[in-house]
């Protein structure tokens, strides 16, 4: 899996994320979102449209670092993927009503 | 009966789905595919419980697969401590939590699914009903 992070202004940090979300990746990218947390980057827009797979061990990692920056003042926002199997584990779990997903990260950066 | 052995560590899963896509090759690509995003979430999920629940490195997982006409048939077998199945909680949906959404995903992927413990071995018989393809349209 590649992992790119950018900051916007706002202090909105863009990660994008391409491959699979799977158990094998979700360590890394707990830890790189753990790494943002706990530096103090808690608007995190994470950008899943070139994602392929994700399932409950990477949705786990999106869910821990949702919960760790709402309760600091902030959230954690998602592009769509653009794969309908890998949205499929947002629709089953119902986390497409938890976390807030839209088609692009310029519309989650612009509207915070 | 085909069958695929897994080494129990979450890399080596990403065989299932390359498995199933051999397994379903004979039917209509459009079915195909569905079945096999269908089947590879679950029985992904259902593999990483024996990854996660494994008492030795050197364990390995054993799948077989059967296609027929009505369905898609996935058995999983690992040597891992019994399964309680009321130990599993379920989740609940207005208390979003970060863990326990596998078995949740699975039952909504399956059409059915079996839980036995053989010869110290926990099987798992996940079956993929197979829509009806619809009739193709003729010129009369």
């Amino acid at each position: 899996m590649d992992i790119t992070s950018h900051t916007h202004n706002l202090d909105v940090v863009v990660v994008t994320l391409t491959g699979r979300l799977d158990a094998f990746e979700a360590k890394d990218v707990r830890a790189m979102l753990t790494e943002h947390v706990e530096a103090g980057r808690c608007r995190l827009v994470i950008d899943l449209s070139a994602v392929s797979f994700v399932d409950s061990a990477g949705l786990a990692a999106l869910v821990q670092a949702m919960k760790r920056c709402r309760q600091a003042g902030g959230d954690v926002r998602l592009v769509r993927p653009g794969n309908s199997d890998a949205n499929r584990v947002f629709e089953l779990t119902k986390f497409d009503r938890v976390f807030q997903m839209r088609d692009s990260a310029t519309e989650l950066v612009d509207g915070w | 009966m085909n069958e695929l052995l897994v080494p129990l560590d979450h890399e080596s899963l990403r065989l299932i789905g390359p498995w199933i896509t051999e397994l379903v090759d004979t039917l209509d690509e459009t079915t195909a595919q569905a079945l096999t995003s269908r089947a590879e979430l679950a029985v992904h999920e259902l593999a990483t419980n024996s990854v996660d629940h494994s008492n030795s490195p050197t364990d390995s997982l054993t799948l077989r697969g059967t296609l027929d006409s009505g369905a898609l048939r996935i058995e999983l077998s690992d040597q891992g401590d019994p399964v309680d199945l009321s130990a599993i909680p379920a989740p609940d949906p207005n208390e979003p939590r970060v863990r326990g959404y596998g078995m949740m995903i699975v039952e909504q992927l399956v059409s059915t699914l079996d839980y036995e413990r053989i010869d110290e071995r926990n099987v798992w018989t996940a079956v993929f009903d197979i829509p009806d393809t619809p009739p193709t349209p003729t010129d009369s």
